[in-house]
């Protein structure tokens, strides 16, 4: 979506028909300037971009007497108020077409309900007009509302998308626009109790009784296992929340003089204990596996010894191997000649008494087999000894990481003694809070364990269910089809989860580095940003340690760099989404798209080198940004960067008129270095949209 | 009718490039693996959940999606 236009009529202060021309990409010059003073209207001009795309539920919490659209003046003289109207007028090109959305709303209804104002949209496409039938459907499609607060958004009120109250937001809006939510919404239907449940009973309808039993017991587990998984999912979304919840209070004692030291080695030897835990784990699972597949060999000891000793008697009494072969005495018999030339003709002793031997004698199997017995012996015991070698191995591992992770819980214990005993009352209570938190997680991480069992042996017993089913023929032609049907949606959703699982795993390290590397540009190289795997932004910075090395440590984020944060995270989401249409996937319905950013007072409570950097960047990575500044805070490095960067193509002012004035105001602003009349008397409440004159 | 430009930002502002293309095969690898009937039921579902994505309410994607289900596994006449 890229802008082009904005019309307003009589919405709130614009009286009379207003527009704005939006600057567009092509050349670069991407940046819509829109000067004004605070109260005349730069916050009215954000919420009219979001009223029209979205009506009234997507009005900003600052916009006040959001029941009263229409201009006041004209409100007050409308002799018919269903003639009197509030419109906005945004005109926009979107994958190839162009759109004009109008949303309207009459005196009448106003006063009836505000809420329920009257939407078109009309879509320009080779030279012919469309109307649009579902006008808000498709400008939802267009710019879904899980990503609008991102692009149309106060910027003074941005720094809580770099908190993790805001994890949920921030993470379904990453997944909508890098179209990730498209196969979340897939997989559940497919799933669900109306598709999934519809082919089921369909196969239970044209199926056998037994099988009918086995299908209601497979459903059965199956919402079983759905409960299960959907408790387990609760578990690990409480254990992130209490591990974030831990993190800010360490945050907060990192900054805390008295504790800090303290706090820095918890977190260093902490990480140890975590690095230590895990690799206890994968010792005992290779532990495990050694005894379940070779553990045997440690208790054959005494019976590879015997097989030996029987194996040399039978070979000290020459009876294995065998020296003739069946296969040889009985081409002797067919010869009817024997190895001594004596004739073996039917009836003959001689024929008999090598017929005899026959019929005792071992053929070339015997032999083989006696060597694969030989071979196995001493595979047994060769394995005995490396099993017995690898399990001491593992064993002695497992014991020092054990007795390493007893020491760390003991300094852990102790650090958290000395913390608790400071004399400042607010780190005893932030080491309170910690504590709280911590016992909260292990328990949730000891439901966990609980809870991932049950679901494994769910599982197991949805597989052996369904490996009964298949067991029984299936002769009717329509329970083939049903069958074929319910497996054909359990198997496209298995398949759209390893897709959707995948292309998590690649974009969320890629929109990572993207934040990492604007967040270095933009706010500070000593900084790190990155995204989570739990989609929470944190920053980091090095911090030296006593033994010289340095660790990454998480910065307790005051305002500004909150809000740079947010603005680095915005812009790095809007540029990937931008970028995601180059990379390849599975088919076009996963794809990203262009985004405007509009920005409302976003230098706010930034210095001025965030101020140079956000004003330098954020036009490089969104392909159109709209920013709605007063003079003071553009005049200066906002305005430097982007006259250095060349990138305002449009730039406007408000001018606003009143019947009291204020008597400190200053009537006049200066932009680029020309003196524009901004406040005069009025009888009426009026903001103009001028253009600043070139 | 104006048309979208996809000029990039201006030079002197450099930012991350795009991921390489060969790093991102898994989604489509799998994809591919898929038996090919497969391949195609996804297409159609997707394309039909496309359509109902960002709407409030999306009641009829059900009975849609049981419909492209049907019709890529007919009943035998």
């Amino acid at each position: 979506m890229i802008l082009e236009r904005l019309v307003l009529e009589n919405f709130r202060q614009f009286k009379g028909r207003q527009e704005i021309v939006f600057a567009e990409p092509g050349d670069g010059q991407n940046v819509t300037v829109i000067h004004a003073g605070n109260g005349f209207g730069k916050t009215t001009l954000l919420n009219a971009i979001r009223w029209v795309l979205h009506g009234h539920e997507a009005l900003t919490e600052d916009f006040e007497k959001p029941e009263r659209i229409l201009h006041e003046g004209v409100a007050a003289k409308a002799r018919n108020p269903e003639m009197v109207e509030a419109s906005v007028e945004l005109t926009f090109h979107h994958e190839g077409d162009r759109y004009v959305a109008t949303r309207i709303l009459s005196l009448q209804q106003q006063r009836a309900n505000a809420n329920k104002s009257k939407l078109s949209l009309t879509i320009v496409r080779d030279g012919q007009s469309f109307s649009e039938p579902s006008p808000q459907e498709k400008l939802r499609k267009i710019i879904p509302t899980g990503i609008r607060d991102f692009l149309f958004f106060n910027g003074e009120n941005i720094d809580h998308f770099a908190m993790q109250e805001k994890a949920d937001a921030v993470k379904d809006a990453i997944r909508q626009m890098l179209g990730l939510k498209l196969l979340d919404n897939t997989i559940e239907d497919l799933l669900g109790p109306k598709v999934r449940k519809v082919f089921e009973d369909a196969l239970k309808e044209e199926t056998s009784d037994e099988k009918a039993e086995l299908i209601e017991r497979q459903e059965d587990a199956e919402n079983q296992l759905g409960k299960l998984q959907s408790d387990l999912k609760q578990i690990i979304a409480n254990i992130e929340a209490s591990t974030a919840a831990i993190r800010d209070v360490e945050n907060q004692l990192a900054a805390n003089q008295e504790a800090a030291e303290l706090q820095a080695r918890r977190t260093h030897i902490q990480k140890e204990k975590d690095d230590l835990v895990e690799r206890k784990i994968e010792i005992e699972r290779k532990l495990s596996r050694l005894i379940a597949e070779d553990g045997f060999t440690l208790f054959a000891n005494e019976l590879v010894r015997r097989g030996q000793e029987i194996m040399a008697e039978l070979r000290s009494e020459g009876k294995v191997p065998a020296k003739v072969l069946k296969e040889y005495l009985q081409e002797l018999l067919d010869r009817r000649v024997c190895i001594c030339q004596r004739d073996l003709a039917d009836h003959t002793p001689h024929r008999a008494a090598v017929e005899a031997k026959w019929a005792s004698g071992k053929d070339q199997a015997f032999n083989n087999n006696v060597s694969k017995l030989d071979h196995a012996i001493g595979l047994i015991d060769g394995v005995a000894q490396k099993t017995a070698t690898y399990l001491e191995d593992l064993n002695r591992q497992r014991l020092e990481t054990s007795i390493r992770i007893h020491e760390i819980d003991g300094e852990l214990n102790e650090i958290h003694g000395k913390i608790g005993k400071k004399h400042s009352n607010s780190v005893k209570e932030l080491e309170g809070k910690r504590t709280e938190h911590s016992l909260r997680r292990d328990a949730e991480i000891a439901a966990k364990g609980g809870k991932e069992k049950e679901i494994e042996s769910a599982e197991v017993e949805i597989q052996a269910i369904e490996a009964r089913i298949e067991q029984i023929a299936e002769t009717e032609e329509q329970a083939i089809i049903a069958r074929e049907r319910v497996k054909a949606v359990k198997d496209c959703a298995e398949v759209l989860k390893k897709i959707r699982d995948a292309e998590t795993n690649d974009l969320r390290p890629m929109l990572s580095k993207m934040i990492s590397d604007h967040c270095a540009k933009i706010i500070n190289r000593k900084y790190t940003a990155v995204l989570r795997s739990d989609f929470t932004l944190g920053v980091t910075k090095n911090v030296s340690q006593l033994d010289g090395t340095d660790e990454e440590m998480d910065v307790a984020k005051n305002t500004a760099l909150r809000q740079s944060l947010s603005l680095v995270f915005i812009s790095s989401l809007v540029y990937l989404a931008s970028e995601r249409k180059k990379i390849p996937t599975i088919m076009k319905n996963v794809s990203g798209e262009d985004y405007p950013v509009v920005m409302d007072s976003p230098f706010g409570a930034l210095d001025d080198h965030y101020c140079s950097r956000v004003a330098k960047w954020i036009p490089a990575l969104a392909k159109q940004v709209v920013i709605l500044v007063s003079s003071k805070q553009y005049a200066g490095p906002v305005q430097k960067a982007l006259e250095e960067e060349d990138r305002v193509g449009r730039n406007y002012y408000l001018s606003y008129a009143g019947p009291t004035l204020s008597n400190d105001m200053d009537m006049h602003t200066v932009i680029n270095g020309r003196k524009y009349k901004i406040y005069e008397t009025s009888k009426e409440e009026i903001t103009k949209i001028q253009e600043v004159k070139e | 009718m104006q048309t979208e430009t996809q000029t990039m930002p201006k030079s002197t502002a450099k930012v991350s490039s795009a991921p390489d293309s060969a790093n991102l095969t898994e989604a489509k690898r799998i994809f591919r693996d898929a038996p090919k009937h497969y391949q195609d039921l996804i297409k159609k579902i997707m394309e039909k959940e496309r359509e109902v994505m960002h709407m409030a309410r999306r009641e009829d994607i059900h009975l849609d999606l049981c419909e492209i289900i049907r019709k890529n596994i007919p009943a035998k006449s």
